[in-house]
């Protein structure tokens, strides 16, 4: 045994061959992706791209599927062929960047662009889809194609806009993704010349392109499609227009299954294009004339006669028949009469009454076939309008008679009281309203006739005109603004606000125009359009601050404070909520403006973590709200609640609220309102919380769907779903997908919020996560720090949310090696923590053993302990004493009091270990529990009963880890020191010259220097004197390094060569 | 109405490497890709010192026979065992079909340098450790597992035992077998003129 250690060093010192240099790496990823992704071929690279597949050729060059290292994300790479000659590769590299300024839901995104050995390539977005082309392998209905072909309308209309022609247009460049998204896809940017001048199509692979100016017919060959071609573009000139006419050619292709221009060869297919006649509809295709029209228009000959852009067209490919589908007359009959008792009822048991003409004022308004109209047009959900229409009408009826009788009773004509006329006003203003409903075509317009805002019946009762104050047109068309937005036709209503306003300003009705205002600023905040709103909230509040309207300026100051919190903003909006408490104070202290008050509040805390403040006032806010029974107010305040359970880990009390808000916002709403979106995304979150990630996704996929009918894809709360997807795709370990709906979320709030602030920052965080988990801990780090970045910027170093980031920074800094660096982390994520209100205490104990074990790698045995008994303490307490987690916690804690020497803590603490792993029997465990035993027997003084616990310990150590396991140096000190206590220093010889062998193969000068010393005394006692001296030799070098043994090592030193035993002192300075 | 704020959305809390066993078994091959990619380097130097060339190609078969044969896992903190498992058995079947014929290789006796096999992969700047690759080329297969295993690895002799298919008392006596039979050989490499060089197979001792 004791001559091995030199070659068991040298065995320790490792292979011969170092770890992976970055050949190794390329080699890994290529075996990887053999054994993972079977399909892939051999590897090339450029820059820091990995090509993975090829995709297929062009005419501008090939295009691959390529890992891009840096950002850790598959993309599409074009090479592009003939790009040697440097102006020309100049120029592409220009055109390329161009098209990466461009950013539009159906233009694919490219990423960048570079240059590699002369080699020019686009980045793009991959899409997993099909082309137009595949897509029409079989048949579509039209309304399919259309659905479709409005997308690419739009796209090529952004892309127009941004100055870029597409310049090859054709089914096989437009890609349907596989939710329905359709993409245009390459930009003919690979020419040799400038728009304008030759431009012939692309040239056969691999030969040189052809010079400006060519005709077509001299190539002989032509690979490009020159079915698609605008007559002016086969002379060579390019265009948005040349653009217009190939989309009308793939639009009529798609539409009739045949393309419009044939011949049986190239000259004639030119002459049909250049002069043939246009196109007829094919009677054989179900298409409507409308549509042909709109198609025909794009394939006039001469450019100047076609849609003076695409953006016209794209216009005119909304059908008209979209009125037809929102008012479908005389279908579905039997649901109808079902669902008309409730009209009918006003309508039923005509007699002879006198006051019964009257009646027929509203009657001849509320008819049962306006009824069943705005009932079918609402959608298949509950009926909100139309019931709180019968009840109107019901009240109305109740009101009238009650009035007429009690004019006939004074003798009064039916018509002749202020209430009677005031009720017949009312109806007349109801007339106007439906009859402007009638004449709208968006389906949606049927929700946007707010129950709420129906003519006033009891302001009659009381007496009153029914007319309010201000100029009456300017307040109708405000009422159709609130209307409109109520249906989340934002483009319109803001539409309208601005007549009512031009009109109010007009009638000097001052009041009517500030409302407008911010009527309209909160429109453009649904928009997302921030930069208008703050001038105009301003505008707002400062107008009724001068008309002293405390009222009008409250909501303006919680339009602001909202939109400051949707900016991040928080400092100012805190100002701003004390401008709203202020105004709240002057005015009419109504409990509705107190519950917009405190809802906002709550959500302005909540976004601060004061949690507690939050809770109080959603809560008071929820009883004004119950008090004044207002269905349009409960549900926002029950999610509010939801989400502040949420944050404090109550997952089934959030779950019962946001149900419940759900159910109410539903019924009063419908099934595809944007408030419906909102609390159903927020419950996926919930639920996914909760580990029922199939509801989770299926709830979010619904948001998403709803939100993205409500704002388009362009919007914060589409980027929210897309994060929550991310989640649960996480959740399910389904990483691609995860990383998808990540990266299209950081794009969007990208674009609509600049990518370094707070809501980035949340998905950078959870990209991190996401690098973590593939074992890319560089980038890893980088992403976490890049969140943590973020969020200090908008919420403050310290704010709740960044507590999670930091403690996976200390997580992947304690991987990486970085000890002090995690120790940092660590410990502000347990600060931010501390201040926070009302935290999970779950998040505490993972923090805390973390820091524990961060703790006890660097030596600092005391922290470790106190930070591991914390977390101890919270697991035992949340998930039960006998949770795995409380034992592996229990067995580092056991470990830290040893290496203090603390034996009966130790104990103590194998022994809770112990009992927790009871059923998974752990002997190097026990072996160490023996160990700590032993040291505390000798402790005090049992000696005999110590020895032999060491003995037994070395021997369970020996059997289970190897003879010069690292583990068993501990064993093998204490047991030598224990027998040179006994006077046995025969005994304790052997025993630390096998401590020392391993410590000799640990390279470890610590226990090198601590086993050299008991050594040499042991071997001095046992009277080898020369030997012992020779140990000490050995170990001196080392003991100016270490001032715990510095005394002893003097006094060595300066004891004379015939002096007596080394001193007991030595016994007393442990490491 | 205005639509409440979206809450921020929670934010995922790494997970270790046990997890991330457990999550391939389960069937996420992303995380089974993560894993493999930690263990490539450690399969790759297993192989290297056996091996001069194809070694990649061994890593990704025993890779893959280790996807096919992931019902075998008992255990997720036993990966590293079961993974040199069937690295292990990969190895002898690769050696098994090149020395056809002579059928029964027991690779308790034969050495890498027996088999006729010159790793080439191996190249160390250090002339000690070049010695030491070469002397274990030259002890039999099988105590240079152990050795490796136990060494570079740092598995215990119970870990080693289910790896080897042997009882843990003969791993035991195999490992100090190994040790001297080692130092044997580094003894005798020092006594000899020239140590082989690369691509030039060492003289056989005596």
């Amino acid at each position: 045994m004791e001559t091995l250690p030199e070659v068991s060093a040298l065995l320790r010192r490792g292979p011969a061959s170092g770890p992976a240099d970055s050949q190794q790496a390329l080699r890994r990823e290529l075996v990887l992706d053999r054994v993972f992704a079977p399909a892939a071929s051999e590897s090339a690279r450029i820059d820091r791209y990995r090509l993975l597949r090829h995709l297929g050729e062009g005419g501008m060059g090939s295009v691959w599927v390529a890992h891009d290292e840096r950002l850790g994300r598959e993309v599409a790479i074009k090479l592009l062929r003939g790009s040697a000659n440097e102006r020309t590769a100049a120029r592409l590299v220009r055109e390329a960047q161009a098209l990466a300024a461009l950013s539009h839901p159906n233009v694919v995104q490219v990423y960048g662009t570079g240059r590699s050995d002369g080699q020019v390539y686009i980045v793009m977005e991959l899409i997993a889809g099909q082309s137009l082309a595949t897509w029409l392998h079989q048949p579509r209905p039209w309304p399919r194609v259309l659905e479709v072909m409005i997308q690419v309308a739009r796209g090529l209309a952004a892309a127009h806009e941004a100055g870029i022609v597409h310049r090859d247009l054709k089914p096989s460049n437009i890609v349907i993704d596989e939710d329905g998204r359709a993409r245009l896809i390459d930009f003919g940017i690979a020419r040799r010349d400038e728009d304008t001048t030759g431009e012939p199509p692309p040239t056969p692979a691999g030969s040189d392109p052809l010079p400006p100016g060519t005709p077509l017919t001299r190539t002989g060959t032509v690979v490009g499609t020159p079915s698609y071609m605008a007559p002016e573009q086969l002379r060579g000139e390019a265009s948005p227009a040349s653009d217009q006419f190939a989309f009308c050619v793939t639009l009529y292709e798609a539409l009739y299954g045949a393309r419009p221009f044939g011949g049986d060869d190239y000259e004639e297919l030119i002459v049909a294009i250049t002069s043939g006649p246009r196109p007829p509809p094919r009677p054989e295709a179900d298409v409507p004339p409308w549509l042909h029209r709109v198609v025909a228009r794009g394939l006039a000959i001469d450019p100047t006669q076609r849609w003076p852009s695409m953006t016209a067209l794209a216009e005119r490919l909304r059908p008209p028949s979209r009125r037809a589908r929102a008012w479908p007359l005389g279908l579905v009959a039997g649901a109808i009469l079902a669902a008309s008792v409730g009209g009918a009822r006003w309508l039923a048991g005509r007699d002879e009454d006198p006051c019964d003409s009257a009646r027929d004022e509203l009657a001849s308004v509320w008819t049962p076939d306006r009824r069943q109209r705005l009932h079918l047009a609402a959608g298949d959900g509950p009926e909100p309008v139309a019931g709180a229409l019968d009840d109107w009408a019901s009240r109305w009826h109740q009101g009238h008679t009650r009035a007429c009788h009690e004019a006939a009773e004074i003798g009064a004509s039916a018509s002749g009281t202020a209430e009677l006329a005031c009720l017949r006003d009312a109806a007349s203003e109801l007339g106007a309203r439906l009859d402007a409903l009638e004449q709208d075509t968006d389906p949606r317009w049927a929700m946007s006739f707010d129950p709420r805002a129906l003519p006033d019946l009891e302001r009659c009762a009381r007496g009153g005109t029914g007319a309010e104050p201000g100029d009456p047109r300017a307040r109708q068309l405000l009422a159709r603004a609130r209307g409109l937005r109520r249906a989340e036709a934002h483009a319109r209503a803001e539409a309208m606000a601005s007549q009512a306003i031009e009109r109010a300003v007009a009638a000097g009705d001052e009041e009517g125009e500030a409302m407008g205002r911010l009527l309209r600023a909160e429109l453009w905040l649904a928009l997302e359009r921030f930069d208008d709103v703050e001038p105009e909230l301003l505008a707002a509040y400062e107008r009724a601050r001068e008309l002293a309207e405390p009222e009008l300026e409250l909501d303006a100051a919680l339009a602001m404070v909202r939109m400051l919190t949707m900016r991040d903003r928080f400092d100012e909006a805190s100002t701003w909520m004390r401008h709203a408490e202020a105004a709240w104070e002057r005015g009419e202290r109504s409990p509705g403006a107190r519950v917009d008050l405190l809802r906002r509040r709550a959500l302005l805390h909540r976004d601060h973590g004061e949690l507690d403040a939050a809770y109080d006032d959603a809560r008071e806010a929820l009883g004004v709200a119950t008090e004044l029974d207002d269905p349009a107010l409960v549900p926002s305040i029950q999610a509010e609640l939801a989400a502040i359970a949420r944050k404090r880990g109550e997952l089934p009390v959030a779950l019962d609220h946001y149900r419940r808000a759900l159910a109410a916002e539903e019924a009063r709403l419908g099934p595809h309102h944007g408030a419906v979106g909102h609390v159903l995304t927020n419950l996926g979150a919930t639920l996914r919380l909760t580990g029922e990630l199939d509801e989770a996704r299926a709830q979010q996929e619904r948001a998403l769907e709803i939100l993205l009918g409500v704002y388009g894809e362009h919007h914060t709360s589409v980027a929210d779903v897309h994060t929550n997807l991310g989640l649960v795709a996480f959740d399910q370990r389904d990483t691609p997908r995860a990383r998808h709906h990540f990266e299209r979320a950081l794009e969007i709030l990208a674009d609509i919020h600049g990518g370094d602030g707070a809501k980035s920052a949340v998905v950078w965080a959870n990209l991190g996560a996401l690098e973590y988990l593939d074992g890319r801990l560089e980038a890893s780090m980088r992403a976490g720090k890049r969140a943590l970045a973020g969020m200090e910027r908008d919420l403050g170093e310290g704010h709740p949310d960044t507590a999670p980031v930091l403690g996976n920074l200390g997580v992947l800094a304690f991987e990486r090696g970085q000890l002090g660096e995690a120790m940092g982390y660590l410990g502000r994520a347990r600060a931010v923590l501390e201040a926070a209100q009302g935290v999970d205490p779950m998040r505490f104990a993972e923090i805390d053993t973390n820091t524990g074990l961060v703790a006890f790698e660097r030596g600092d045995l005391d922290r470790a302990r106190e930070a591991l008994r914390r977390g101890r303490e919270v697991f035992a307490r949340e998930q039960g004493p006998s949770h795995p987690r409380v034992a592996t916690v229990s067995f580092d804690l056991c470990l830290v009091e040893l290496e203090q020497r603390r034996y009966a803590a130790a104990a103590a603490e194998c022994a809770r270990a112990r009992e927790v792993y009871a059923t998974q029997p752990d002997p190097v465990g026990e072996a160490n529990l023996v160990v700590a035993e032993a040291r505390r027997a000798i402790a005090e003084g049992r000696r005999d009963e110590g020895l032999r616990g060491f003995h037994d310990a070395i021997a369970i150590l020996d059997a289970e880890l190897g003879p010069e396991h690292r583990e068993l140096y501990d064993a093998l000190v204490h047991h030598g020191r224990a027998l040179l206590g006994a006077g046995r220093a025969r005994e304790a010889g052997p025993v630390l010259a096998r401590a020392h062998g391993i410590a000799t193969q640990e390279q470890d000068d610590r226990h090198l220097l601590e086993s050299g010393l008991y050594r040499a005394r042991a071997q001095w006692e046992a009277g080898e004197r020369e030997a012992a001296l020779e140990s000490f030799t050995a170990a001196a070098p080392l003991v100016s390094d270490d001032e715990s043994f510095a005394d002893a090592a003097a006094a060595w030193r300066a004891r004379p060569r015939s002096a007596p035993p080394l001193p007991a002192e030595l016994e007393a300075a442990p490491p | 109405m205005a639509a409440p704020r979206e809450d921020r959305a929670a934010i995922i809390v790494v997970v270790s490497e046990a997890e991330l066993v457990r999550a391939w078994v389960e069937g996420d091959d992303d995380a089974g890709r993560a894993l493999f990619a930690r263990h490539f380097d450690r399969l790759h130097r297993f192989f290297s010192s056996k091996i001069g060339h194809g070694i990649d190609d061994l890593v990704q078969e025993t890779m893959l026979a280790c996807v096919e044969g992931k019902g075998g896992l008992r255990r997720p903190e036993a990966f590293k065992t079961f993974l040199f498992g069937v690295a292990r058995r990969r190895l002898y079947r690769k050696w098994r079909d090149e020395q056809r014929g002579s059928n029964a290789i027991d690779f308790g006796l034969t050495s890498v340098e027996d088999l006729g096999l010159s790793p080439s992969g191996v190249a160390s700047q250090r002339e000690e450790q070049q010695r030491l690759v070469e002397a274990m080329r030259r002890i039999p297969v099988e105590l240079q597992i152990a050795l490796e295993l136990f060494y570079w690895e740092e598995m215990s002799a119970s870990e080693i035992a289910e790896v080897l298919e042997l009882p843990e008392g003969t791993v035991r006596s195999r490992l100090r077998r190994a040790r001297s039979l080692l130092e044997d050989q580094l003894r005798s490499a020092s006594l000899r003129a020239s140590p082989g060089r690369d691509g030039e197979p060492p003289t056989p001792p005596g």
